[in-house]
């Protein structure tokens, strides 16, 4: 028996707390009782081999030379009932577009600050916060455009949101690659149940991004990329031959008259709209780091003159703090006058003097997280640290107070996951892409993260994590056989195994009803 | 739209590409003809090296003129910038910065090639092994060219893949024509003999010239069957439909210059060329076909550098090599 000795640490995000698979879970996990665990991991292996084949790969920069690995995937996927994603997707637009208001507010009015919402300093002392970005006035007033967040669900099954990454978040390219992977690992399942597609994401993509532009559709993209030593240049490689876009470097741009140009074969070539992955400091020399080789200078001009629009805007790193992350809440009341949908993990901040007392006190029960980092550099998890760890951190903490949060820890939830001859339970955080521009989107899912290491509770890649395909499913969608045997009844056509969900989900814009595409604008 | 540094990529790609199959087809048929000749034949070896430019490199880390170290420097040796190893990681290193604009096949099928030829290059001082990695990565570098030939548009994209291709086909016939073409050529200088008392073996070794670029079937149908050295080097220079003959090569660069920005002195340049083609002589002496090659390398480079200038700005041409250095 597959699940027989199945024990679950914490909330099993496909077995229910009586043994029983989860309603969405439920033809997968029989599915993979039928398969038994040879022919699982026979799969997995021809999965590895694909993505050994595509060259799916990630790097890592701590190990020197930054060698490509292939990219780590765990056939067996989460899955999560639509009905529950409903609400996490209007929970993530809502978050962002509150987020979005704040940033905005920063760089403009300040208003915030003055009606005592939110302390000030919590600005001035942010990292992320750029002054030469005052007075800006991005399309829509929207400032970050891409927000992939980190959701992790705890015991009791809430689902808390951990991070909001605002600044050049990545991941997205290997949800879609997960996804082709799985979709040949798992044909039957595809053809036998709802599973929402999540390969409209470039698309989506290109369009937010062109929306930026008065020129619309018409208007030139291109994805800004460090280069090829960059941990995600596959990504960028990925998203700009999705979306049929030029992949640049600083070097290939250059600012003429607050103008950005490409340079080309055929001369100049004026670019309207910039998807960059590059850090906000090495974005512009004559603005930010003097050295960097990365970036154009002069392209902060030309973004203030309104001639390029840059995606995410630079500054947005403001509201991607793990110190303003406390705060989200209260903005989604301030600006939104809403009850937030998802929550957030209780943070201490280690600035305040009374929360500070609390952290160094509990130390060995929380997790400390610098204020400033992501890829999960510099955390420290209280229960698993030596004591020495422990009387750094604390050392580290009374430095800098400011550089510092800590929250409890988050019991994270475990998917079944392959294991020498066994599934066993691994934890994971999932890491779901919402965009905004003109209108908004959520990616179906998102790229699950799992610890390989038992009761490990890091999940980064950099770290060593792998990762899994996340399947919504929607259990209310007729199940295909029906829908086959309906066809049959109707049409001489076979062939179109669709359910009428599916339908609806690939709908291209031009097939949305317009109440459909007012409600995508009335969420921004 | 096309970036100027893509362009070098492609251009680049398509010249590695090439290098890599040309070079494993010089050393199969090298490697073959030898089971043909008898033992006390000179088997030549160093000439592989003069062929691919790496006798200078080969000089510095060998002692001894034999098989198995020519063999490895010349595909596994990641010291010699020319090795087939080498030219594969370079080609993939160019395409990986360009996927973008390529069908994700020609990706994965570069990518296998690099994996096969990095976990296999080793075994080449072995004559059976070596024969097969050689059809291994000729097969791969059809393949390549079948994906392109097929699903890939005819766009400035493939224009500069396709530019990168021609010149370094140029460039590789006239550097077998000067290396075996003018030693085939000596020794039967060095005889005086009359044909008929020419070297038995004399007619094989140009059918191994003909082999080492992939030509003798086609020159078999034009000139219907004997092989005589003066219309080897007459076929390999100047036919027109061989796609590796320096003439074909030569068209197909005008052509594709036609087809892009700022043609007309590029255009120049292959016409140059072109004229140089007719400006051989008849006659066959090594030396007169020595100094012709020599002429036209030159050229070739010129057309070289001035596609360099005019498309891919010097100091933003190239790839970067992960450690650093400038791939070429």
């Amino acid at each position: 028996m597959l699940f027989g000795d199945y024990q679950p640490p914490s909330f099993d995000e496909l077995i229910d707390e009586a043994g029983k698979p989860r309603d969405a879970a439920a033809a997968l996990v029989s599915h993979l009782e039928r398969l038994g665990i040879e022919e699982i991991e026979e799969r997995q292996h021809a999965a590895n081999l694909s993505i050994e084949a595509a060259g799916i790969t990630f790097t890592v920069y701590s190990e020197g030379d930054g060698i490509d690995r292939a990219w780590p995937l765990d056939i067996v996927p989460r899955v999560i009932s639509r009905r529950e994603w409903d609400r996490v997707e209007a929970g993530l637009v809502q978050r962002l577009t509150a987020l979005n208001r704040f940033i905005a507010d920063v760089y403009g009015a300040q208003q915030i600050f003055h009606d005592g919402h939110i302390p000030r300093q919590l600005i001035d002392h942010s990292p992320g916060f750029r002054p030469e970005c005052r007075g800006a006035e991005p399309a829509h007033g929207v400032w970050a455009h891409i927000c992939g967040s980190d959701l992790v669900r705890g015991s009791d099954g809430t689902i808390f949101v951990l991070e909001d990454n605002l600044r050049v978040p990545s991941g997205v390219s290997y949800m879609l690659e997960n996804r082709e992977i799985t979709k040949r690992v798992f044909p039957d399942l595809f053809a036998h149940q709802s599973i929402l597609p999540v390969d409209a994401y470039p698309e989506r993509l290109r369009r937010i991004l062109a929306s930026l532009s008065p020129l619309g559709d018409a208007a030139v993209i291109a994805v800004l990329t460090p280069g090829i030593h960059n941990s995600a240049y596959f990504e960028h490689c990925f998203l700009a031959h999705q979306m049929g876009v030029e992949l640049v470097e600083g070097r290939d741009l250059f600012v003429d008259e607050d103008r950005l140009f490409l340079r080309t074969i055929s001369g100049p070539v004026r670019v309207d709209v910039l998807y960059r992955r590059v850090d906000d400091t090495f974005l512009d020399p004559e603005v930010f780091r003097k050295d960097s080789a990365l970036g154009v200078p002069g392209i902060l001009r030309a973004w203030k003159a309104g001639n390029v629009a840059i995606a995410n805007a630079p500054g947005t790193g403001v509201a991607d703090d793990k110190a303003v992350y406390s705060y989200v809440p209260d903005m989604i009341r301030y600006y939104l006058d809403q009850e937030p949908i998802l929550a957030n993990v209780p943070t201490y901040q280690c600035g305040e003097v009374e929360d500070r007392a609390f952290v160094l006190d509990h130390l060995s029960e929380l997790v400390v997280k610098p204020a400033n980092e992501s890829g999960g550099y510099g955390i420290v998890i209280g229960p698993m640290a030596t004591r020495d760890e422990l009387d750094r951190c604390a050392k580290d903490i009374r430095n800098d107070p400011r550089g510092y949060v800590a929250q409890p820890v988050v019991n994270l939830s475990v998917v079944p996951t392959i294991c020498e001859g066994r599934l066993a339970p691994r934890h994971v955080d999932l890491r779901p892409f919402t965009i905004l521009g003109a209108e908004s989107y959520v990616s179906c899912g998102g790229l699950t993260r799992v610890a390989r290491q038992e009761g490990s509770l890091v999940v980064n890649s950099s770290q060593g994590g792998g990762s899994k395909d996340t399947w919504v499913v929607d259990t209310d969608a007729k199940p295909a056989a029906a829908v086959t045997e309906q066809l049959a009844a109707n049409s001489p056509a076979p062939g179109q195994q669709t359910t009428d969900q599916q339908t609806a989900d690939r709908q291209t814009p031009d097939q949305q009803t317009p109440d459909q595409q007012a409600n995508r604008q009335g969420a921004v | 739209m096309m970036l100027s540094r893509t362009a070098a990529n492609l251009y680049w790609l398509g010249r590695h590409l090439e290098r890599a199959e040309a070079v494993s087809r010089i050393i199969r048929e090298h490697t073959k003809l030898l089971v043909d000749l008898p033992i006390d034949v000179d088997s030549d070896w160093a000439g592989l090296l003069a062929i691919t430019g790496a006798d200078e490199t080969y000089l510095l880390r060998y002692s001894s003129l034999d098989e198995m170290s020519i063999v490895n420097h010349l595909m596994a040796d990641i010291g010699n910038p020319t090795s087939v190893i080498r030219t594969v990681a370079s080609a993939r290193e160019n395409l990986r910065v360009t996927r973008q604009l390529m069908p994700s096949s020609l990706w994965e099928c570069v990518n296998l090639l690099h994996t096969s030829v990095a976990t296999s290059a080793g075994t080449c001082a072995h004559r059976t092994a070596r024969l097969e990695l050689c059809s291994d990565i000729i097969a791969a570098g059809q393949q390549i060219m079948g994906i392109l030939a097929s699903t890939v548009s005819r766009d400035d994209a493939f224009s500069f893949y396709e530019l990168g291709r021609n010149v370094e086909r140029a460039d590789m016939t006239t550097r077998v024509l000067d290396v075996r073409a003018t030693s085939l050529l000596d020794e039967g200088a060095k005889g005086a003999l009359p044909p008929a008392d020419r070297s038995p073996y004399e007619d094989v070794r140009w059918l191994g010239v003909l082999r080492s670029l992939g030509a003798q079937h086609m020159y078999a149908r034009r000139t219907s069957g004997s092989i005589a050295g003066e219309s080897v080097v007459e076929f390999l220079v100047e036919d027109q439909d061989f796609p590796r003959a320096v003439q074909h090569c030569l068209a197909r660069v005008d052509q594709i210059l036609g087809g892009l920005p700022h043609r007309p002195h590029l255009r120049e340049h292959a016409a140059d060329l072109r004229d140089m083609l007719s400006t051989r002589s008849g006659g066959l002496e090594a030396e007169a076909l020595h100094s012709w090659v020599d002429h036209m390398q030159l050229g070739i480079l010129s057309l070289h550098n001035a596609l360099n200038d005019t498309f891919f700005t010097p100091e933003t041409t190239r790839t970067l090599h992960p450690a650093g250095r400038v791939v070429v």
